[in-house]
């Protein structure tokens, strides 16, 4: 079953309709609703585990949760955020506009691309259809530290499917990165040079590049673990020649550019945002990438800055290496601000978002170069400073990121718009509910509060900042209800947006909103980073300008 | 395409690099190994990109380029459905179940993945 497509194709019937047409789908843009949406419900999900945590934290000496439940909760929740929101999210909007903004029908592979994406859920369901296993799910936190995860420490199936549900996950995100690059490598529309790529694009090839070469340990890792666990196997047993620090290296050699992989797509969605809002094109183009790249590059070489207390690592090494990463991480906000300098700002919601983000990602940061000393380390290390800093890094930071991408390029998946009113309201409940939720952890982190515990002591002088992240908490949430407020609100007015609502100029923008069945009927000349913008704007149609493409319909599909 | 293989091998070579000044700081083998396997597998990557187009002219590439010179060529083959990648999907998550709760498990789910490869070559060839 394929389609033969000829440049640039037309809308064509979609093969299937209704629920069926849904699961059999290979088009880019559904599976990347699909990504989507399975992410926006894991979110609520994890969300929804967050607040039992915070509840659960209010109050000095509360029962509201038996230890064994909050392990369990706090494991899957920090399971659900990283594995199975942030980082699948930036895939699904990939899924959805990088073809658009390099101008191609359709990914490289659509079948290979419709298997990623259900091995992503069917991964997710494995994980939390853990809980109904008979010890619950799994409790040893995200990290999964061997020998915590043995089956000493760890008995029952709900950590195997845990391990397994990973396992999918990672296959699944590992096909989508051959995808993505294969796609934007080989099927580029005439003129869009690499270095003419919209920069969430060449975010997402960074990205791409990441995933293949860190998720492949964190595979071998969970599989020794899995014989260690059945087999027989001693990986991770020092009574008979293994070794637990193997298992921290082999994660965190994952786990470090993990954290790029749920931070770099989103460093692309706030550049393509900024400059649309602040009427300028990006400012050092060429900066921005090269600095992904260092990012990228830098961050497989930091990875036991999470090992510092274990004293078999060479810290200064790792120390000066995770200090090397905030000078490209300096220069983004160089790119960024340069954008905003004498620009003619407007503050829609989504720019409101990016704004959001850049305050909130400067704190997350900022600590990390402090945690990134290795002494300082030692004193915060396990504690609820780690736990706000990575908060600020993937929830202030990213998640931020992720909703001004949503408001962004919603007009251009649905054709409508969301309310701009209900928009900024919740943008700024969730802003100030983050900063109350997370800044007070910065405090009892300070304070020595221990990371992972289930209660404390009134007298420990937690209590204050832990009710007031507990309120804060709840202010977020309006934050995150009053968003799905505006998607029933504005689904239901379904307000036109036309084409090009922004005015914005990379390629997706060329086409209708929602985009046809393989994407343009036309496609203007790419010059320049912008394509859109400079054919909108045209000063001199005669002389700079060919004409548009025409319209060449695709031979249908068999 | 020379920025796409250029990206590959510099990632690949920045790999190799650090791998070996690594050993040097740390004479430390697990991330002297894992960094050098990192960027040969890249370099690798690039090889395969190089190898697919050296010699081609790609209109991609092209600073300046009218549609009608690139008009009429084939883009590729792109599918319009296809029920076979979520049997797939289904077939691989019942098997490794099957490490969990048993060999029928595993049974269940290779059939199906064996079912779904056949469905995706059959299809591929028509």
């Amino acid at each position: 079953m394929s389609t033969t497509v000829a440049a640039p194709p037309a809308e064509h019937p979609r093969t299937r309709p209704g629920l069926i047409g849904w699961l059999t789908t290979t088009n880019h843009k559904e599976i990347g609703w699909l990504y989507l949406g399975a992410t926006f419900v894991f979110f609520l999900a994890g969300g929804f585990l967050a607040l039992l945590i915070r509840i659960q934290l209010s109050r000095p000496d509360m029962s509201f949760l038996s230890r064994q439940e909050y392990n369990q909760i706090f494991t899957i929740h920090g399971t659900t955020m990283v594995f199975l929101v942030i980082a699948p999210i930036g895939l699904g909007f990939a899924n959805y506009f990088v073809p658009l903004q390099i101008g191609a029908p359709d990914m490289a592979f659509p079948r290979l691309n419709a298997l990623s994406v259900w091995l992503f859920i069917g991964g997710g369901l494995t994980i939390y259809s853990s809980f109904l296993s008979s010890h619950g799910a799994a409790s040893a936190g995200w990290t999964f530290y061997a020998p915590l995860s043995d089956s000493q420490f760890s008995p029952g199936a709900g950590t195997d499917m845990w391990i397994m549900g990973i396992l999918c996950v990672s296959t699944g995100s590992i096909l989508t990165a051959v995808n993505l690059m294969a796609t934007v490598f080989m099927l580029r529309a005439p003129g869009m040079t690499m270095w003419r790529l919209p920069l969430f694009t060449w975010n997402m090839l960074i990205t791409s590049l990441l995933i293949l070469v860190a998720f492949p340990p964190l595979a071998a890792a969970l599989a020794m673990l899995f014989i260690d666990r059945h087999f027989g196997g001693h990986f991770y047993n020092p009574a008979f020649g293994g070794s637990a620090v193997l298992y921290q290296n082999l994660f965190w050699f994952f786990g470090h550019p993990e954290v790029y992989i749920m931070v770099l797509p989103f460093f692309g969605i706030v550049t393509d945002v900024i400059p649309v809002f602040s009427r300028k094109p990006i400012f050092g183009y060429a900066g921005f990438v090269l600095a992904s790249m260092s990012i990228a590059g830098l961050s497989m070489a930091v990875w036991a800055h999470h090992m510092f207390t274990t004293g078999v690592v060479d810290n200064p090494f790792f120390s000066g290496m995770s200090f090397l990463i905030a000078v490209p991480t300096g220069i983004k906000f160089f790119n960024w601000i340069g954008t905003m300098w004498r620009g003619k700002l407007t503050f829609e919601t989504p720019m409101l978002w990016c704004i959001g983000f850049l305050l909130n990602f400067l704190i997350g940061g900022i600590t990390g170069v402090m945690l990134a000393s290795a002494p300082i380390d030692y004193n915060m290390n396990n504690t609820y400073f780690v736990v706000a800093h990575m908060h600020y890094v993937l929830g202030g930071g990213s998640l931020f990121a992720i909703f001004a991408g949503i408001y962004y390029w919603f007009p251009k998946m649905t054709g409508f718009r969301l309310s701009e009113r209900i928009g900024k309201l919740g943008f700024w409940f969730t802003f100030i509910g983050f900063n109350l939720t997370f800044w007070p952890l910065f405090v009892v982190g300070l304070r020595g509060m221990p990371r992972r515990i289930q209660t404390y002591s009134p007298n420990a002088g937690w209590s204050g900042p832990n009710l007031l992240a507990s309120i804060g908490f709840g202010v977020l949430f309006i934050g995150v209800i009053l968003f799905v407020v505006n998607l029933i609100v504005s689904i239901r007015t379904r307000e036109p947006a036309g084409d090009n609502p922004w005015d914005a100029g990379t390629l997706e923008w060329a086409t209708s909103s929602p985009p046809p069945e393989h994407n343009f009927t036309w496609l203007p000349p790419i010059r320049s980073e912008r394509p859109v913008f400079d054919w909108n704007h045209r000063d001199d149609p005669p002389q700079a300008q060919q004409a548009p493409a025409p319209v060449s319909p695709g031979t249908g599909g068999t | 395409m020379k920025t796409s293989i250029r990206f590959l091998g510099f990632a690949g070579l920045f790999g190799i690099s650090i791998g070996v000044v690594y050993w040097f700081i740390t004479y430390e083998p697990f991330g002297t190994v894992l960094l050098i396997l990192m960027g040969v597998a890249t370099l690798v990557m690039g090889y395969v990109v190089w190898r697919r187009t050296s010699g081609k002219r790609f209109p991609e590439d092209a600073d300046e380029i009218s549609y009608a010179e690139d008009a009429g060529d084939e883009l590729g083959h792109f599918s319009a459905g296809s029920l076979w990648p979520i049997v797939m999907a289904i077939g691989v998550v019942i098997g490794v179940e099957g490490f969990v709760y048993g060999v029928w498990l595993l049974v269940a789910g290779l059939l199906l993945f064996t079912w779904a490869t056949v469905g995706l070559m059959q299809e591929s060839r028509g």
